[in-house]
Formats: C-alpha cells, sequence, structure tokens
C-alpha cells in the first residue's frame, strides 16, 4: 500500500512537510517530523518546504494550507493536512510500519 | 414549517425525531449561510463539497476547491491549528474541526473551519500591553535613576565652570569631562535595554536557558528596583532549558519583581532562584514524574494573608492604591506559565515575605518537545 517515492539518494521513501515560517504550529510540525523519522530508524526522508521561503513550490503543488504532510511523487498527491502528532496514524497513512519499540 | 414554535421549543435539545422534520433544503441552507467554512473531504483527501464560507477562508471558488486534493484533515483531541495561504493575501489562521461522517454513501470527513485571525491578533495586542504595562510600573525606579545621573550630571558641569574659569588648561578637566561622558554610558545602556523590553515582538516559543535569561535581565532589575532593594541570583546550572516565549519570561519576572520591591517598601532582598524539580502534587498533571525547571522570586516583604493569595491571579486584583498598580500585573505571570503548560505556587507568610514559584516543563521531556 507504500505509495511513496524512492529517493534517488539513498533508496529512503521520501515526503514533503510543508510549513509557514516559524509560527508554533510550524514549530510543532517539525518536532513531529523528527518523531516520525525516528519511528522508522531514519529510514524515511521528509524535506522541510517554507512556503515564506519558496512560495513558487508551493503553488506548483497547489499547497492550500500548512502543515501539509504529502508525498507528492503520486497522482492524484497523497495529503495530510492539520496535527501530525499521531504517529502511528500518520504512518500508516503513507503505509508505512513503524521500526521503533516505543509507543 | 410550524411558525407556531415558540423560543423555549427551539432551544430544547434535537432528538432524531425532530431533525427528520426539517426538510433536507433547510439543512442545505443552514450550511450554504454559516460562518464557519465546511468542507467535505473524502478519505484520499479530495475536496467532495465546500459551502461558500470555506471558499471565502481559502481564497479560491467553490467550483475550484471541488476534487482538489486538499489532503486528509487531521486533528488531535478536538481541533487542528492551520495556516491558510490565500491567493495575493495575508495568511489567515483557521481552527479545524474534523469529524467523521457518511457522504453519499462512503466515509468521508467534515473540517469545519473557522478564521481565528482577528482574535490572535487581539491576543497579540493583549501581550504587548501587559509587557508595556510592566515597563511602566518601573517608571518610579527610573525617574529616581535618572534624577540621580542628571544631579551628577549638574555638579560635574558646574564644577567644570569653575575650573575652566581658573585654569583652562588644568588637567582635572580633562578627567572630569571623561568621567562625565562615563556616567552618560550608564544611562544610555539603561534606556537602550528598557528599549529593547518594550519592542513588540511576536509570541513565539523557543528553548530557552532561564539561568542565561534571568542574568541578562538583572542588570536592568538592579538598575531599576532601587538602592535600598539588593538584587541576589542563586542559579543552578542542573536546570533544564524550558519551552517559552523568552520575551513574556522577561515580562513574567519583571512583573513579579516590582511586586516584591512595593512589598518590601524599596528595601530588601530578592531573590531570583532556579532549580530543577519534579512535581508531584499537581492533580491534573497525568506524568507525575515530570521534569520541571522551578523559577523562585522571593521577597523579604510584607507578605500576603491566605485571603489575599486566594485572588492574587485574578485580572484586576489589587492591593495596591488607586493609581499605583492595576492588578494585571500577576494575571500575566499566571497566564504565560499556564500557556507553558506549566504551573505557580506562592508560599507567603505575613510580616516575613513571599515566595513565588514558576514550574515550567523541560523540553526535553516528551510531553513538552512538540
Amino acid at each position: 500500500m507504500s505509495a511513496a517515492s524512492l529517493s534517488a539518494s539513498n533508496g529512503h521513501p521520501s515526503l514533503r512537510l510543508y510549513i509557514a515560517g516559524e509560527t508554533p504550529g510550524a514549530r510543532r510540525a517539525l518536532a513531529n517530523r523528527r518523531r516520525l523519522i525516528k519511528a522508522l530508524d531514519g529510514a524515511l526522508q521528509i524535506e522541510v518546504i517554507d512556503i515564506l521561503v519558496r512560495p513558487e513550490e508551493a503553488e506548483q503543488a497547489g499547497i492550500l494550507a500548512t502543515p501539509t504532510l504529502s508525498d507528492d511523487s503520486i497522482h492524484p498527491p497523497r495529503r495530510l493536512i492539520g496535527d501530525i502528532s499521531n504517529l502511528a496514524e500518520v504512518l500508516a497513512y503513507f503505509g508505512y510500519d513503524r521500526k521503533d519499540s516505543t509507543r | 414549517m410550524n411558525t407556531e414554535r415558540g423560543l423555549a421549543e427551539v432551544l430544547e435539545p434535537v432528538d432524531d425525531s425532530r431533525l427528520t422534520g426539517i426538510s433536507q433544503p433547510s439543512f442545505r441552507l443552514l450550511i450554504e449561510n454559516t460562518a464557519d467554512g465546511v468542507l467535505v473531504v473524502d478519505l484520499s483527501g479530495a475536496v467532495l463539497y465546500a459551502n461558500p464560507a470555506a471558499g471565502k477562508i481559502l481564497g479560491h471558488s467553490r467550483e475550484d476547491l471541488l476534487h482538489v486534493p486538499l489532503g486528509r484533515p487531521i486533528a488531535r483531541g478536538e481541533t487542528a491549528e492551520i495556516t491558510v495561504h490565500r491567493p495575493g493575501g495575508k495568511p489567515a489562521e483557521v481552527e479545524m474541526r474534523v469529524v467523521e461522517v457518511s457522504w453519499d454513501g462512503k466515509p468521508a470527513l467534515l473540517a469545519s473551519l473557522r478564521d481565528i485571525s482577528a482574535r490572535r491578533a487581539q491576543e497579540e495586542r493583549q501581550r504587548q500591553s501587559q509587557k508595556l504595562e510592566a515597563v511602566g510600573r518601573l517608571a518610579a525606579g527610573i525617574v529616581h535613576d535618572f534624577n540621580n545621573l542628571i544631579a551628577v550630571f549638574e555638579s560635574g558641569l558646574r564644577l567644570l565652570e569653575k575650573r575652566l574659569a581658573q585654569d583652562p588648561n588644568d588637567p582635572k578637566v580633562a578627567t572630569l569631562i571623561e568621567e562625565l561622558l562615563r556616567r552618560t554610558q550608564n544611562g544610555s545602556a539603561l534606556t537602550h535595554r528598557l528599549l529593547a523590553f518594550s519592542r513588540r515582538q511576536v509570541l513565539s516559543p523557543q528553548v530557552t536557558d532561564l539561568n542565561e535569561r534571568i542574568r541578562s535581565l538583572t542588570s536592568l532589575l538592579d538598575r531599576t528596583l532601587g538602592s535600598g532593594i539588593r538584587v541576589e541570583l542563586d542559579l543552578d546550572k542542573a536546570s533544564c532549558p524550558v519551552l517559552i516565549d523568552p520575551d513574556q519570561l522577561d515580562t513574567a519576572i519583571l512583573n513579579l519583581a516590582v511586586n516584591a520591591r512595593d512589598a518590601m517598601a524599596g528595601a530588601g532582598v530578592l531573590t531570583i532562584e532556579t532549580s530543577r524539580d519534579v512535581l508531584s502534587d499537581v492533580e491534573e498533571l497525568e506524568n507525575s514524574t515530570a521534569s520541571f525547571s522551578r523559577i523562585t522570586v522571593r521577597d523579604t516583604g510584607c507578605g500576603m494573608s491566605r485571603e489575599i493569595v486566594a485572588h492574587v491571579f485574578e485580572p484586576f486584583f489589587t492591593t495596591k492604591g488607586e493609581g499605583e498598580g492595576t492588578g494585571l500585573g500577576l494575571s500575566q505571570v499566571y497566564g504565560f506559565v499556564r500557556q507553558s503548560e506549566g504551573h505557580v505556587h506562592i508560599d507567603s507568610e505575613v510580616g516575613r515575605g513571599t515566595s513565588i514559584h514558576l514550574f515550567l516543563p523541560c523540553s526535553s521531556s516528551p510531553t513538552a518537545a512538540i
């Protein structure tokens, strides 16, 4: 069911996290990004795109709101928007099995 | 519809039997006219329905929104906050609620969107005014300091005038000028610190070293609390970094220091302590072993009775005379600490003094990492 792309560099699947600036919401999303990567023992890449810095990429991807976690490698892109702190739910949505032993 | 229905009937809890009495077009009318944005999204994240308010909040026509891969909306608990980026407009802070629904017989998600930008802006203005108020409360101390400085200048200039009249080449003239110049730096250091403090800054929680922050603030406290008050620091290296807005911490400490100054009637010892602590007696804490950094601001002032302690965090509560206090200082402290997911405790004894303890969660603990 995993539909994530394999990045060319190291073979790990990769997602994109769209955030905006340094709002508390963006900070939470970045902390959750680290937790997600840790939950997969680093076998996941999540590129961070600050849409205030790279607006053209957000526009191209059709991002309406942030934070959005997106697998842009498939059509239509698979996305979550809002609070991504529930790791199990997030990983299941993108079709990953977590590898660490903690909750 | 039955036009005979009175208000009381309408306010009764709506049950299913009553709902079936409302026509589908009426429901549609409700959804189409509500101020909250309503989106229905399928489980893959594609928009199935958007009401006019959702179109307005997202900055697109509702037709444009249909089938757009917005993403599956996801909230923890009741709501999630998202930032909406409208084409050519300012980003909007939006509160999103998500519930599971059935749409055309298939599972879907209903996201209701509420633009809270105005509320956020109002909160921001309130924080700024609290800060300015704390600065204002320091005015007495600062005026005192500046009066001293002016007195030094006045006598220095008179002395200079005298010496120059006697002997313009007197080497003491240069020394005197040097000394006066040095004093001007004291004054400008104070005003720079105050200006930096009162400058508007957006609320931004960041991992903060409490000891470092408190040390940088004490130069201001030292100079503004008056010469009768000695400021002592007892900063524990083991206190952990905390995720807070450092600007609000400054305001809180300043508020506590001004209260302490008033409680000590201008003479006494103000101690600021930090340490690492575990809170075990707070019922609402799920994890009773959570680590906190504690900041204690202690004075040797008049203390407070139990009755007064019970009210001190209420806005506008003050024991000071008219025109001396607004009663907003401690409510700022309380608001800041609660917002940072911390706790405030007060120990006070009439005639002995008051200790106010701020417990702020360690940023390294998992509960504070987000």
